[in-house]
């Protein structure tokens, strides 16, 4: 299951209702919006958004029929149980980021950024910069972990030469398992002009 | 081993010092009366007598005995001016003027002399390169190698001689080198991170943070890293003499500048 889908099934069976909803078409063979709205004391457009949702995301089904020549749907449950699965692993795809370990990057000159350091310590704990200019320039602050603060102690100073991100990692002797978190950081410090790429 | 100075010359600190003490002497001269400026001219080297004698104890240099009693004696020549009698008060002139000698001859062989103006010359000193690139972060200037107990006796060696001020850390211990040393001497400062100091951490890594303030000392825009890195070599460099107990030739280095 993707996670837009199941953040979309999260928010439905989330509401105060839904609990009472889903007995209701457990108890019914099927069910049209205005008898659960009126059943439940919600508004019609209420339940007909939350039928909506559940057909959408194939728990019920949706059977048109006439009453007086006025067409309206009426629902079952289709599925009596629900597993919302995630794989959060998926989120995070290796092998896009790991062209990043190729670039060359050092400190931009004159970035305007402020280091601050882990007291005690070299290792960079957060980072100020600035966005916007005049009135409506605001201060940014990045806070950092350990593997990233110690990245951005080897980040080649503005005068000096550029060097690979692979090579930083090495001098830095970050494990393989942190270097992602590493990868994410120089994005960001990328787009803010904080480092600059060769 | 003369060499053309690197940092600007200008020191404004030192002369706004001096012109605020002449001020205090002249407003308590004009507006208080003769009783009151010989009390300030007591008071104001009695307070450098504490100041020279609190850097003796942290140092454990006794080059700070001479000027500490300098200072002693013309507080007491001036203070109670209306109290000591005429032969006393030549006595104490005397010995004033014979510890003076003795502070000239020591503050001459710069055994108390803060070498702050001498390691940015000697950091300056292999820089040829101007390219402005200053970062407040610190730069990894290597490893080397010492035990514990060596580099913090390494730090009782520079806090001695003036040259840094060190503060030992749980994991490591940091050289701070301040254009003032006084106000750490004297705890009115705790922390170093505005100032250029040198690190030495437990496992043998050293790294370099120079002060914004004292790279702007420089009468030209040195090449950063490359600063950084001399800084951190002649470091580097004090203390395999220190190992090699050749510890007068890291004085005689500082000396020749």
């Amino acid at each position: 299951m993707d996670f837009k889908t199941a953040s979309q099934l999260g928010s439905l069976i989330s509401k105060d209702y839904a609990e009472n909803f889903f007995k209701l078409l457990v108890i019914y063979q099927d069910i049209s919006a205005s008898e659960a709205a009126s059943r439940l004391n919600l508004h019609i457009s209420t339940a007909q958004d939350f039928l909506e949702g559940l057909n959408s995301q194939g728990i019920v089904s949706k059977k048109e029929v006439l009453e007086k020549k006025r067409p309206y749907f009426r629902y079952s449950l289709k599925k009596k149980t629900l597993t919302i699965t995630i794989d959060f692993a998926a989120l995070y795809n290796k092998l896009a980021h790991q062209d990043r370990l190729k670039w060359h990057i050092r400190e931009k000159k004159n970035s305007g950024a402020i280091f601050k350091k882990f007291s005690k310590s070299d290792y960079i704990s957060a980072l100020y910069f600035f966005t916007g200019k005049g009135r409506a320039r605001v201060e940014k602050k990045i806070n950092l972990t350990r593997n990233q603060g110690n990245f951005l102690l080897y980040l080649p100073f503005p005068t000096e030469p550029f060097l690979s991100v692979a090579d930083i990692i090495k001098k830095a002797k970050i494990e393989e398992s942190n270097i992602p978190e590493v990868l994410d950081i120089i994005a960001a410090l990328l787009n803010h002009k904080i480092i600059e790429k060769r | 081993m003369e060499k053309p100075g690197k940092l600007k010359t200008s020191n404004w600190g030192i002369v706004i010092f001096t012109l605020l003490i002449v001020a205090i002497l002249t407003c308590s001269a004009i507006f208080f009366g003769k009783t009151v400026f010989y009390t300030v001219l007591c008071v104001i080297p009695l307070l450098a007598a504490i100041t020279h004698f609190v850097s003796f104890l942290r140092t454990k240099n006794w080059g700070h005995l001479i000027p500490m009693l300098f200072y002693v004696f013309i507080g007491l020549l001036f203070f109670p001016a209306l109290a000591f009698n005429q032969q006393t008060r030549v006595i104490l002139a005397a010995c004033a003027l014979v510890l003076f000698i003795g502070e000239i001859i020591v503050l001459s062989s710069k055994r108390i002399n803060w070498r702050y103006r001498e390691i940015l010359e000697l950091a300056a000193y292999p820089v040829e390169e101007s390219y402005n690139g200053f970062t407040p972060r610190a730069f990894p200037a290597g490893e080397a190698q010492y035990t514990k107990e060596e580099i913090i006796g390494f730090t009782k060696f520079m806090i001695k001689h003036v040259i840094a001020y060190p503060f030992v850390e749980e994991n490591r211990v940091v050289l701070v080198v301040p254009e003032n040393m006084f106000v750490y001497m004297l705890l009115l400062k705790r922390g170093y991170k505005k100032d250029t100091y040198v690190t030495f951490d437990f496992k043998g890594k050293v790294s370099v943070t120079i002060a914004k303030k004292d790279y702007q000392k420089y009468k030209e825009e040195f090449t950063f890293d490359q600063l950084c890195a001399s800084l951190g070599n002649l470091f580097i460099e004090f203390l395999e003499l220190y190992q090699k107990d050749k510890s007068r030739e890291i004085i005689d280095k500082l000396n020749a500048i």
